[in-house]
């Protein structure tokens, strides 16, 4: 049993990043009604500017020791500008057209879309999948019962700290509640005078945002590679089903669940290891047969 | 009505050239021949199948910077019998269903002359049957699982070059022995690589003396083994076997430092390590098992890898562009004696190879236990020390001590 502390602590852990890219595919999902199967590659384009900003600094600028804090510090504005002015592009030019559609078309076009991305990706940027060497990957913090890399900390961290600052922006601020609005009901938010069209493009491109700041942190965990979208996704997706379609809040205790559930499965099933992946799969099927509402409602 | 009359002025225009191309004098010096030849003949054509993407895309795309690099030289300096190489690159994303299809394509619609590449097992089981009934020449590289042995046993256009997993066993099992190191623990990834590995470790290690005392499977690509290396930990492990995908063993070796597990020995046998692993802090002290490093002292290896740096900007990443360069110069060669769509010459000539490779050793191939055509045999153990490879087994071949 001495392995309890330890297994909660890295379930908790491991759950903050599932809830900042959940997060992203719950607001689409949530305010615009969109299931957005190009979020994982949201992700990864965030990684890849993350990626090249560890380039960047650890090699003609020769940071050394500053470059991990700095890849978080700017590579988060970077990536999160970066793919809001993507993916508000995206949704004038692309999703708009097809919102009145029906939803299986605009599964297509975001289909589509995470299948262009991946393969333009692949042909620019190369199919290889690259591991950055920072130093934060590497050096470990003693907490006593159990040692972390300074990287899982900081990916906790940064990961709550932007999906509790999304709450706040949802529940306490003008655009949030206009947001809420659009989701609750389109038309009468069209009638009090809210644009509609606008907080649609801003909540897509918000998403994008949350999905890139995801994306810069899993370059502390993993090699990057275009292919790294499917796997995060399909987590997002168990999380999203798990809190709720659309239910924000939801999110964050979905989170929680999937990460202790996967490392408490690793840690005392025996060959868990290898079953872990499976089981967000298993939480869909049992959330979906049982509470086809998600877990909260 | 118009576009049949582009048609026919086509075909007429195609004609004409084709009698003017029928007057023309014997050229008149060979030099000249030779280039009129080349550029007359059609390519010859060679499918490899490699893992350009996916958990080995590195190893894959190292693969296929080698034969590149050999294509290269090979039609700088005449092509086969006059006619240029051409390879067609097909990715196998890792992944059984598309290497079958990519098989399919490359011997049914591109039409290749002869099949090369393969890295992962489970990719060459699935080809077995595909390759059986196309019969076509086959210079495979990689695949060390016995089962792919035994699938292709008594099939003589089959030439195999790496070696096979009781090989690789052999060669990984002499230097653990020489290590003080008593109870091992394995951890391996659960496709056909790592369980083949594993279900070997099970006997031969305590038929050496040693004892395994932990095996743990994990799905390669998963991002936290921390669950995993807390009961390997627990389990009194001294040293650490890892049968991983290069993908894997960054996460694997950082997330040892977070549970605090410091074996005395971590041997890692992966097909090859990430491209710059070396400079990365968790490499020290790292051994593993290779066909190849790219110090050895041999001149072919020297001139293989000044050749292919200056080519690429950096060095092999791993002993797979080095098998690879190997495959398709010896495939290649045979190609010459033998000439185009002639399979029974074809073997013959490859029986005869004699090929003083970048490898080290001068590659034949022999009779292995199943398999009529088999090249390398053995392989030797190194260390990452200050972020190069040493060999560190066996002492004949040692470029340092362990440390």
């Amino acid at each position: 049993m001495e392995a309890l502390p330890q297994t909660l602590l890295f379930g908790i852990l491991r759950s903050g990043l599932y809830a900042l890219t959940a997060l992203g595919l719950a607001i689409s999902l949530g305010v615009i009604g969109v299931v957005n199967f190009a979020h994982g590659e949201f992700v990864m384009l965030g990684a890849y500017v993350g990626f090249w900003l560890y380039l960047l600094l650890s090699g003609p600028l020769g940071l050394g020791p500053a470059v991990s804090p700095l890849v978080i510090v700017i590579g988060i504005p970077l990536s999160g500008i970066a793919l809001y002015l993507v993916a508000a592009g995206i949704y004038r030019f692309t999703l708009r057209p097809v919102l009145r559609q029906p939803e299986l078309n605009q599964m297509l076009l975001t289909f589509g879309l995470s299948i262009l991305l991946v393969n333009g990706t692949s042909i620019t940027l190369g199919p290889q999948a690259k591991d950055a060497n920072l130093d934060w990957r590497f050096d470990v913090f003693d907490l006593g019962f159990a040692s972390v890399t300074y990287a899982r900390l900081a990916v906790f961290v940064v990961c709550i700290a932007l999906v509790l600052a999304s709450y706040v922006l949802l529940q306490r601020s003008r655009l949030g509640k206009q947001m809420r609005a659009v989701a609750q009901n389109r038309l009468g938010a069209q009638i009090v005078g809210i644009h509609v069209d606008r907080v649609y493009e801003i909540a897509f491109g918000m998403s994008a945002a949350l999905a890139a700041a995801a994306g810069v942190m899993l370059v502390f965990q993993t090699q990057v590679s275009p292919y790294l979208g499917l796997g995060t996704l399909l987590k997002a997706f168990s999380i999203v089903v798990l809190a709720g379609l659309g239910n924000l809040t939801g999110v964050l205790w979905a989170s929680l669940l999937l990460g202790l559930a996967e490392q408490g499965v690793s840690q005392y099933v025996p060959g868990g290891s290898a079953l872990r992946d499976g089981l967000f799969f298993v939480i869909i099927f049992a959330v979906l047969l049982a509470r086809p509402g998600g877990l909260r409602r | 009505m118009r576009m049949h009359r582009i048609v026919t002025a086509l075909v007429g225009i195609g004609l004409v050239a084709a009698a003017c191309g029928g007057t023309t004098p014997a050229a008149p010096s060979a030099a000249a021949s030779a280039t009129a030849s080349a550029a007359a003949k059609p390519p010859i054509k060679l499918g490899a199948l490699l893992p350009l993407t996916g958990p080995s895309g590195a190893t894959g795309q190292d693969m296929k910077d080698g034969y590149e690099l050999a294509v290269e030289q090979i039609n700088a300096a005449g092509g086969v019998n006059g006619a240029k190489v051409q390879v067609i690159y097909e990715d196998d994303k890792n992944d059984p269903a598309t290497a079958v299809a990519s098989w399919e394509k490359l011997v049914n619609s591109d039409k290749v002359e002869v099949m090369m590449g393969g890295l992962a097992s489970t990719i060459s089981l699935a080809l077995i049957e595909p390759a059986k009934k196309a019969a076509i020449p086959m210079a495979w590289t990689g695949a060390a699982a016995t089962a792919f042995e035994t699938g292709m046993a008594g099939q003589d256009w089959f030439f195999h070059y790496h070696p096979w997993e009781y090989q690789n066993a052999t060669s990984a099992l002499a230097f653990l022995k020489s290590t003080p190191i008593k109870k091992w623990a394995v951890v391996y990834e659960d496709g056909a690589f790592g369980t083949g590995a594993f279900t070997g470790f099970k006997t031969t290690l305590p038929a050496q003396g040693q004892e395994l005392v932990s095996g743990e499977a994990y799905k390669t690509g998963s991002t936290d083994f921390t669950a995993l290396l807390n009961r390997v930990k627990t389990s009194g492990a001294e040293g650490l076997i890892l049968v991983p995908f290069a993908g894997d063993v960054i996460p694997f070796l950082t997330q040892m430092r977070e549970v605090n597990y410091k074996p005395k020995l971590t041997y890692a046998s992966p097909p090859s390590f990430p491209p710059d692993f070396g400079k990365s802090p968790v490499a020290e002290g790292v051994a593993g098992l290779t066909l190849w490093t790219a110090d050895i002292p041999a001149p072919a290896s020297k001139k293989f890898v000044a050749d292919f740096t200056k080519k690429y900007n950096h060095a092999p990443i791993s002993y797979w562009s080095a098998l690879a360069y190997t495959n398709i110069v010896t495939a290649t060669s045979a190609l010459a004696k033998s000439g185009v769509g002639n399979k029974a010459a074809w073997i013959s000539a490859m029986e005869a190879t004699s090929y003083e490779s970048p490898l080290g050793p001068t590659l034949k191939f022999t009779p292995s236990t199943t398999i009529k055509h088999q090249g390398f045999t053995s392989l030797v153990s190194f260390q990452w020390q200050s972020g190069k490879q040493e060999i560190v087994f066996p002492e004949s071949l040692a470029t340092a001590k362990l440390k």
